[in-house]
Formats: structure tokens, C-alpha cells, sequence
């Protein structure tokens, strides 16, 4: 059992004072230690936010939906195998929770403020670009945007992704490239509305 | 913008997009810190549950009395139909390449009976779900997987796969084929997914874990969610879910084929549940028939249950039909059953017949090879 961290130096030298490998990590993590766990996940959280913001279009419900993945997660630690798998595991409990969250059908929002000035200049036409796919983007179904994230955000490799999808490794690609047809299609007709 | 423009754009987009907003992360972090405690609890819990379950199959066993027999011949795992429709979860790999012949298997109706999935098993042992209409036409390939079973609406079929490297697990896919999605973790084995007639929920069986060999039944929300065992206690081995059209019972088959050490093994049999609470044991008429019994499959009234009998074939409420069919499925829209035979080459094939109110099967009509 690992000591209450407060009471220990900053994290950086308690990792090389108790060998805090992932390894040893997941194993305090599964015999309950909650603190580890945050370790653990700690690295995580900032993907996997950032990918369930573009899969459910809504920043409060992208926090919920992490926040349920690390319960799920939590709770099934003890079926995780290898604690060297552990990001990639952790992410799929993320994309789970983030699919499930997109799908109760609330409305896609732009992500971005609306109100927000537009910059001047040559930030201009990127600015406006951006607005242009916040609003494609929300188009596309929530599948479509979670294997665009995998590809183009977290840049997963294409057997991961397969995984993490569970569809065939020699279908990525090909599902990859119509998603972002699909994407340009709406992007296209944004520009032109 | 050419494709490679827009490619980059998207990235920064997305990028852009993704960061997160001050207090967002420490917020996540504060939620990771808070995780219940469960380490104290859950061992004392797995012991109690052991020896509920325990007691619970020392009853079993008492009941049963004089119906329990010598040891069982194990079912060696050979890939035959049959092991294909069994409980055991694993893909059929061990086939030889380029001698097996292909086999249609493991039929599945669409709520309407206009349609029938099935597993098509090539001679190199790849496992493929295909559709066709209920008369034989039109037959094409869905996705790679097996074991079949419509969602009732007729939108989505559940089907088992098992990944490269991982363990097998329920998937479901539109009948379009689009929106593949893996709906069980990688735990452990699961496998036989079966829809609930209101569409809600999905039964199928899973293996506890690696280490412990038990399969058993559990149910879970039609995407995935709320999934929890139904376990009435006293089975170490509960397979091949099948719900009765009201929504009310799931029958299935169950065997204590050893995979406790040192338990006696009896054959597989047919017994039923309330799904409603999952600890109903609501009758088990069929538990001490003689023979292996597999496949169990409810009328449309859910008056009737046919099943498979390794010795007779297709059975219909204890009458022998004389059909040696394996893996019944009655058509939830009438009297109809769909069925695969072995034929004489050892390709299997599909079939359908009209069930008589006598337990007869006429109108025999061959569907695939």
C-alpha cells in the first residue's frame, strides 16, 4: 500500500524513491488506491477531453463523459491485462463513454464562443475556416467523428484504431477517407450557405 | 483547398477545439481522486458469493437425485456443427484449411420472418454473418462474425467476433452494415447474444474470467450499457439464451460438463428463468430429459420450446420430429423453424420447415449450399 502522497516529497522524486512504474501503478490502482489511480490517468485526462469535445459538441457533456470513463474504467481495472496497455485501455473506456454521450441526441454545438471577436488580419480566413468546420463537423454522425478524431487527433495508428472501433484493421482506411468526404461535403455546402 | 489543406486544417481544428478551458483537467483530476474504495469489500464478497453459489449447487444436486448420471463423455471440441453450436465460445480455428467444406450455420430471424441471418463458414474457417430473404434469395455478407440475432425493430443485428488477439465479444451492426460497434469489454469470453422482444436488452453468456471457466448469463442495455449477470444460482455453465416473445422468460442450456474440478458432469439440458429478477428458477421441464440437449428456441405464443438433441434432432416439446436438424430458431412471426443440417458432403446448409400443431415439420425447404 502506497502512503498517503501529501505526505510525501513532489511526485517527481516519489517516482524514482518508490519505482513507480505503471506497472506498480495499476497494482495499487486495482487494490484500491484511489490516488493512483489519478496518477495513472492523469496524462489521459487532456485527450481524452479534448477527443469528447469533438465527438459530442458540448463541452459540459464531454466532462461528464470522461467522468464516467474514469468510473468505468476504476471499476474495471481488475480486467485489464496489461498494465503497459493501460493508456490505450483507459482510451477506450473514453470512447465508449463519449459514443454513448453523442448518441442521446442533444443538439451539436459550435465549440466555439459565438460572441467571440474574430482577429484581424491573417488570422482572418483560418478563423473563419474553423467556424466553417465547427458547424461541418457537427454534420457528420458520432461514429464518423470518433474515427476522424482517432486518426487525425490523437493520429492512432490504423491497427489501434481497429481496435479501439473494433471493426477490421484493412477497413480503416477506406472508412477514414469516405468520413472525410462526408466532412468536405458539408464543409462545401456550409461555404455555400 | 485541396484534400491535403483540408486534412491540415481539420487537424489544427481539432486541435484548436480540443484544448481544454481553465479548471476543466483539474477538475477531471479532483474526479479521479474520488473513486470509491472497493478494495476492502470486494474480497469478502467474492467469498460469500462463492459459497452462496456452492450451497446453492449442493441443492441443485440433491434435486436432481437419481437423474444425475455417470460421468459425461466429454464433448471433445472437434469443428463439427455441433461444437459450433454450443456453448463453447471459441471460434472454430482449429479447422483444417482447404479440407472443410463450407457451412451455413447458426440461422437468426428477423421479427417479421422476412429475413434470415446466418453464419457462413468457409473452408478456411473464416466466420462471416450473411443476410438473405426468408425463401433463399438475395443472400449477402454483412460483417465478419458469427452467432446472429436481430434486434426487433429488424435495424441491427448483435453477433459475436473475436479480434485478433483479444477475446471474443458481442458486437452489433445495422443491417446496412454501418455502425459496427463492440459493445462487450475485453474481460473475458462472450459470445450467443440474443435481443429481447421489446428491443431494450441484449442476453448472451460470458465466461466469469479467464481463470474461472463458469459461464454465465448476463443481460445488458441494447448499446452496451447496464450490463449485469442474471444469475440464478446453481449453474456453472449457462448458454445459448433464448427469450420467450413476451419478454418474460429466457430458456437455455446449461451443463455441469466438469468445467468445476471435480464435479460430476451431466449432459447439457434445457431449463428456464424469469428474466425479471434473474433468480427465478420458473421451471425446468426438459432439465432431465435423456440426451444432450442444446438450442433451445420458443414458439411465437411461447407455448411451445423446440430444441436440439444430439441423438434425436430437432425436438418440439419432448416429440422427436425425426428432422436431424441442429440449432432450431422458430420465426417470431409464425410457425416456422430455420434449421442447419449436415448434409452428406458435410457442408451444412440451411433450412426452413412449417411446424404442425401435431410437432411436425412440413414444407421442407432447403435455403443455402
Amino acid at each position: 500500500m502506497i502512503e498517503p502522497i501529501t505526505s510525501w516529497p513532489p511526485l517527481s522524486f516519489m517516482e524514482v524513491a518508490l519505482e513507480l512504474t505503471p506497472l506498480s501503478l495499476v497494482q495499487a490502482a486495482r487494490d484500491g488506491d484511489a490516488e493512483a489511480f489519478a496518477r495513472l490517468v492523469s496524462p489521459e485526462l487532456a485527450p481524452a477531453l479534448g477527443a469528447a469535445v469533438l465527438v459530442i459538441g458540448s463541452r459540459a457533456d464531454a466532462a461528464d463523459a470522461v467522468q464516467e470513463a474514469l468510473v468505468s474504467a476504476w471499476r474495471g481495472l481488475g480486467s485489464l491485462r496489461e498494465p503497459d496497455a493501460f493508456p490505450a485501455w483507459f482510451r477506450r473506456h473514453v470512447v465508449r463513454a463519449a459514443l454513448r454521450m453523442a448518441k442521446r441526441h442533444r443538439p451539436w454545438q459550435r465549440l466555439e464562443d459565438a460572441d467571440a471577436q474574430l482577429p484581424t488580419g491573417n488570422g482572418l480566413d483560418a478563423a473563419l475556416q474553423h467556424r466553417q468546420l465547427d458547424r461541418a463537423f457537427g454534420r457528420l454522425s458520432p461514429a464518423d467523428r470518433l474515427l476522424l478524431i482517432l486518426h487525425f487527433h490523437w493520429n492512432q495508428p490504423v491497427a489501434e484504431t481497429a481496435a479501439t472501433l473494433g471493426i477490421p484493421a484493412g477497413t480503416v482506411k477506406s472508412r477514414v477517407h469516405h468520413a472525410v468526404r462526408r466532412l468536405r461535403a458539408a464543409y462545401d455546402a456550409e461555404e455555400r450557405a | 483547398m485541396n484534400d491535403q489543406d483540408f486534412e491540415k486544417q481539420l487537424r489544427e481544428w481539432m486541435g484548436d477545439r480540443a484544448q481544454p478551458l481553465p479548471g476543466e483537467l483539474e477538475m477531471l483530476e479532483a474526479a479521479a481522486e474520488r473513486m470509491p474504495a472497493r478494495s476492502r469489500w470486494l474480497p469478502a464478497l467474492r467469498l460469500s458469493a462463492a459459497v452462496v453459489a456452492a450451497t446453492a449447487l449442493a441443492g441443485v444436486a440433491i434435486w436432481l437425485g437419481g437423474e444425475l448420471r455417470g460421468p459425461f463423455g466429454a464433448e471433445t471440441p472437434t469443428p463439427s456443427p455441433s461444437s459450433a453450436a454450443s456453448a463453447s465460445m471459441a471460434p472454430t480455428s482449429s479447422e483444417t484449411p482447404g479440407l472443410a467444406p463450407m457451412r451455413d450455420i447458426e440461422p437468426a430471424w428477423s421479427a417479421h420472418g422476412q429475413v434470415i441471418a446466418f453464419t457462413r463458414v468457409t473452408p478456411e474457417g473464416m466466420l462471416n454473418i450473411w443476410l438473405m430473404r426468408a425463401d433463399g434469395t438475395e443472400p449477402r455478407r454483412l460483417t465478419e462474425g458469427r452467432q446472429p440475432s436481430f434486434s426487433p425493430d429488424g435495424r441491427w443485428i448483435a453477433f459475436q467476433h473475436q479480434p485478433a488477439g483479444m477475446h471474443a465479444a458481442i458486437f452489433r451492426i445495422r443491417i446496412d452494415g454501418a455502425d459496427r460497434e463492440r459493445l462487450t469489454d475485453d474481460s473475458s469470453d462472450a459470445g450467443n447474444p440474443a435481443w429481447s422482444p421489446d428491443g431494450t436488452t441484449i442476453a448472451f453468456q460470458r465466461q466469469v474470467s479467464d481463470d474461472d471457466p463458469r459461464i454465465l448469463l448476463w443481460l445488458m442495455d441494447a448499446d452496451g450499457g447496464n450490463q449485469g449477470q442474471l444469475s440464478p444460482g446453481g449453474f456453472d455453465d449457462m448458454a445459448e439464451p433464448a427469450w420467450s416473445l413476451d419478454g418474460d422468460k429466457i430458456a437455455f442450456s446449461t451443463s455441469q460438463d466438469a468445467v468445476v474440478e471435480g464435479r460430476e458432469p451431466t449432459p447439457r439440458s434445457i431449463w428456464v428463468v424469469s428474466n425479471m429478477t434473474g433468480t427465478d428458477l420458473l421451471y425446468a421441464p426438459y432439465s432431465q430429459a435423456q440426451g444432450v440437449l442444446r438450442s433451445p428456441t420458443w414458439s411465437a405464443d411461447g407455448q411451445r420450446l423446440a430444441w436440439h438433441d444430439e441423438d434425436l434432432g430437432l425436438v418440439i416439446d419432448g416429440q422427436a420430429t425425426g428432422v436431424l436438424g441442429r440449432e432450431p430458431v422458430w420465426s417470431p412471426a409464425g410457425n416456422r423453424l430455420a434449421y442447419s443440417v449436415e448434409l452428406p458432403s458435410g457442408a451444412m446448409s440451411i433450412f426452413t420447415a412449417t411446424v404442425t400443431d401435431a410437432n411436425e415439420l412440413v414444407d421442407i425447404v432447403q435455403l443455402t449450399q
